[in-house]
């Protein structure tokens, strides 16, 4: 296929541009149809402008982005978020690219491998969390390799509100959590819903009140003015050294991935052990899940979480300050991905049930002094942000 | 039916892995449920390869099923019989 040039026989042009080369009306009227109804192009602009001076790792630079243009409109788009990926020993620049989405009409046409190919050239070592198939496969057949699927747990906070929402088959529950969903149902056809709801919730927040005392000895501060830089940066240093591989989580990044003002949509969340800062837990306030499987849910997510493999008390005591933040913002469900067998542990031990795998890790390692284990269990990934790509 | 036809449609088999003699004429985009990106671009390079033609991505865009891709081979010409 040749590409970037104007096709003699039809009066429309086709080609890969980066989202900076890109006329801002015809990016916003993208995002437009895609993500945000009232982008405009000052806004987009702005936000390109912004998202260079913010740039954690690469200050300066905006994000690599890609867009693929028809006729003078964007029909793709593909973004990355800039990281640096550490290895055991050294932490490498890399990106992970995100936001891979083709207009309707245009998927499964040529458009989706175009974008990749063209973004595989401009980025060095990058990964990728991807739910669909075709993005898979695309990615796969572009070098990137396909390490397995974090594993996804949810932690219903809410049993009466989701039992109205949702059943535990469509969720996914195993067995033992249905006779809560069977008891409330049953309820709510005698007009007894509340009183069932409370007292199915009665149980299990008895059950983590239980849990709590054990943890008692961890100071809980909410809010992310209340760590300094290099406490950050100096448990993250502490952290790694367990890890074989990971997205870094400096302060730098960590501050610059979630922001935490009042108008954001994260909230940190710092645990400390006799004034030492021992975890740090990050939640995405809640909205309405995208995931088929939890349609109407109001869900919060864990968005990313840091704690050293042998000190899984101090994750578990971020896991329930995270449940009770969860709870505040009025959740019904708290919905965190794990890669690594610890945190994995941790989410089962703080009372997360599985929900099977959908995000797919894959990672390009290109040429170079870098040794990433290609074992999904040797990283240390969580969910982001726990939105999705669209279709390609 | 012309050499042209019965080439394309071998292609097609080979790209969605349909069996030998399975009807193509009525594939497209929205029917061929492993017609993805990757595929479509499997379908081009074949294509391009059989016939001899370097197809532009605009070309690559109009290829949305057997149809289209017929039209555009009879347009664009390419070699009428296989040269491998």
């Amino acid at each position: 296929m040749t590409e970037h040039k104007t096709d003699s026989a039809a009066t429309a042009s086709a080609q890969v541009l980066a989202a900076e080369q890109t006329p801002p009306e015809a990016l916003a009227e993208f995002y437009r149809q895609t993500w945000n109804a009232k982008a405009s192009a000052e806004a987009v602009t702005r936000a390109l402008r912004a998202s260079a001076a913010g740039n954690a790792v690469r200050p300066g630079q905006a994000p690599t982005a890609v867009t693929f243009v028809l006729a003078d409109r964007v029909i793709g788009y593909l973004g990355s978020i800039p990281a640096w990926f550490w290895d055991g020993s050294g932490e490498h620049t890399a990106d992970w690219l995100k936001g891979f989405m083709v207009l309707p009409e245009h998927r499964n046409g040529p458009v989706g491998h175009m974008l990749l190919r063209d973004m595989t050239k401009r980025v060095s070592v990058a990964g990728s969390l991807v739910v669909a198939e075709p993005a898979r496969r695309l990615m796969q057949a572009l070098g990137y390799r396909g390490l397995g699927a974090l594993s996804n747990r949810v932690l219903v906070l809410r049993y009466g509100r989701l039992a109205t929402r949702i059943s535990p088959d469509r969720l996914g529950l195993p067995r033992f959590v249905h006779p809560w969903f069977g008891v409330i149902r049953a309820a709510q056809k005698i007009g007894l819903a509340y009183i069932a709801g409370a007292v199915a919730g009665a149980g299990v927040r008895m059950w983590h009140a239980v849990r709590r005392l054990r943890l008692r000895k961890y100071e809980i501060a909410v809010g992310g003015a209340h760590a300094t830089d290099e406490e950050i940066d100096t448990l993250w240093n502490r952290v790694r050294v367990g890890l074989a591989s990971a997205s870094v989580r400096n302060a730098r990044y960590l501050r610059w991935r979630y922001p935490d003002g009042p108008n954001d949509a994260y909230t940190f969340i710092f645990v400390r052990d006799a004034g030492q800062l021992e975890a740090i837990a990050v939640i995405r306030r809640p909205s309405t899940s995208w995931e088929d499987r939890l349609a109407g849910v109001k869900l919060a997510t864990l968005s990313d979480i840091v704690f050293r493999t042998d000190n899984v008390e101090a994750g578990l005591a971020a896991l329930a300050a995270a449940r009770r933040v969860a709870l505040r913002f009025g959740a019904d469900a708290l919905l965190g991905s794990a890669s690594h067998p610890v945190l994995e542990r941790a989410l089962k031990e703080s009372g997360y049930v599985g929900l099977g795998g959908t995000l797919h890790f894959h990672l390009r390692i290109p040429e170079g002094k870098h040794s990433f284990s290609t074992d999904i269990r040797d990283w240390w990934l969580t969910r982001g942000d726990g939105s999705s790509d669209g279709g390609v | 039916m012309d050499d042209k036809a019965l080439r394309l449609q071998q292609i097609f088999r080979a790209v969605f892995e349909l069996p030998d003699g399975a009807e193509v004429r009525n594939i497209g985009q929205g029917t061929q449920p492993n017609w993805d990106s990757l595929a479509h671009v499997s379908l081009i390079v074949a294509i391009e390869s059989e016939f001899g033609l370097e197809l532009s991505t605009v070309d690559s865009l109009r290829v949305t099923s057997y149809e289209s891709a017929m039209s555009l081979l009879e347009e664009k010409g390419g070699l009428s019989a296989s040269t491998t």
